[in-house]
């Protein structure tokens, strides 16, 4: 019995040896971002959060999580510093909005530039809440003479001839 | 029936409305990729004044404060040895200072050594070098690249700020105006 179960590793070796690299690899990468600074707990998991949420101002698209940019890496220990000077999240991201602009929020603020996009998906269901009561009202505008009722009563009965 | 045609014609062509819609976003969203300027965000610093600093001086390492600035309009230009674009725009603010316009450069994370080193070879284009060596005070000025040059007038207002290398033409055709302007404020005051 054990021998060819001996042999179906043997067959997998290639397969095996592939997974192993993997993990071995994301688990190093896990292990970096990580050790990149030392905070105690409660503080590790709102830096975590806030770096998330920090978009790099030089790249595009991207946070200062996963940024190699050395302004990310610069605005990573901003958000260190601060929090171990005990501001709050809110007090940090006012901060960095005050120096780099709204832009670096990737939750940013209401203002009348943003208030549009929240209001684009409200303007654009009423419109189409308005079409469909007006499509429907149209329906039901369409009466029937007595000829034709009595025409359609007969084709229900008896089905088209 | 007559009259149950004449109510659905125009609803036939509203049906057209969806794909010229889509048609008309898919124009919006593809000129917006190709034309707006995504590599320059908009400062928030504009009309602001210059945040407060205590910096060192480049060479003789003493500490300089907000109130060193020149009283004059000037122009802050923060620039480092790895910066290979500053080596670019190095000759055009050599030119920029021999028209007499004051130029504080603000060595930018870099080695002191290395910055002495390439002023004394290739030219010292600032009136004052201030030294921000982890990006401290580049944090309060909102650089996220260097080069990177703020017009600043009189009052210590920063009035514009420039990303990238200053070419001789962007000077000539959209800063030095801009400066002038600066200028022209303070002549009349």
């Amino acid at each position: 019995m054990s021998m060819p179960n001996f042999t179906i590793w043997l067959d997998r070796a290639p397969q095996i040896l592939s997974s192993v690299v993997v993990l071995f690899v994301c688990a190093t990468s896990i292990g970096e971002s990580k050790s990149e600074v030392d905070l105690p707990p409660d503080l590790m998991e709102r830096y975590e959060v806030l770096i998330a949420e920090l978009r790099c101002p030089k790249c595009l698209n991207i946070n200062i999580a996963d940024s190699n940019a050395p302004i990310a890496t610069d605005l990573r220990m901003v958000v260190k510093n601060q929090l171990q000077e005990g501001k709050t999240n809110s007090e940090i991201k006012a901060f960095l909005r005050d120096r780099y602009g709204d832009f670096i929020d990737y939750n940013p603020p209401l203002t009348p530039a943003t208030l549009v996009l929240w209001a684009i998906p409200v303007v654009l269901l009423i419109c189409a809440a308005l079409t469909f009561t007006y499509i429907g009202s149209r329906r039901e505008k369409v009466e029937l003479s007595d000829e034709e009722k009595a025409r359609l009563q007969r084709l229900k009965v008896q089905g088209p001839s | 029936m007559v009259s149950h045609k004449r109510n659905v014609a125009p609803l036939r062509m509203a049906l057209w409305l969806p794909l010229v819609a889509f048609v008309g976003l898919c124009i919006v969203f593809f000129a917006s990729l190709e034309f707006s300027p995504r590599s320059e965000l908009p400062s928030p610093l504009i009309d602001r004044p210059v945040p407060t600093f205590s910096l060192p001086e480049l060479q003789s390492v003493s500490v300089m404060t907000s109130d060193d600035l020149p009283e004059e309009a000037f122009l802050l230009n923060v620039w480092a040895t790895w910066c290979f674009p500053c080596r670019e725009e190095h000759p055009v603010l050599m030119d920029i200072a021999a028209e007499g316009i004051a130029i504080v450069g603000l060595s930018y994370k870099d080695d002191d050594s290395k910055a002495i080193d390439w002023l004394n070879s290739i030219g010292d284009p600032y009136r004052l070098n201030l030294v921000d060596r982890d990006g401290e005070f580049g944090v309060d000025l909102g650089v996220y690249g260097v080069p990177a040059t703020y017009l600043i007038d009189s009052e210590r207002t920063i009035r514009y700020k420039h990303i990238g290398p200053i070419s001789s033409s962007q000077w000539r055709q959209k800063l030095a105006p801009i400066f002038k302007s600066l200028q022209a404020v303070d002549e009349h005051a």
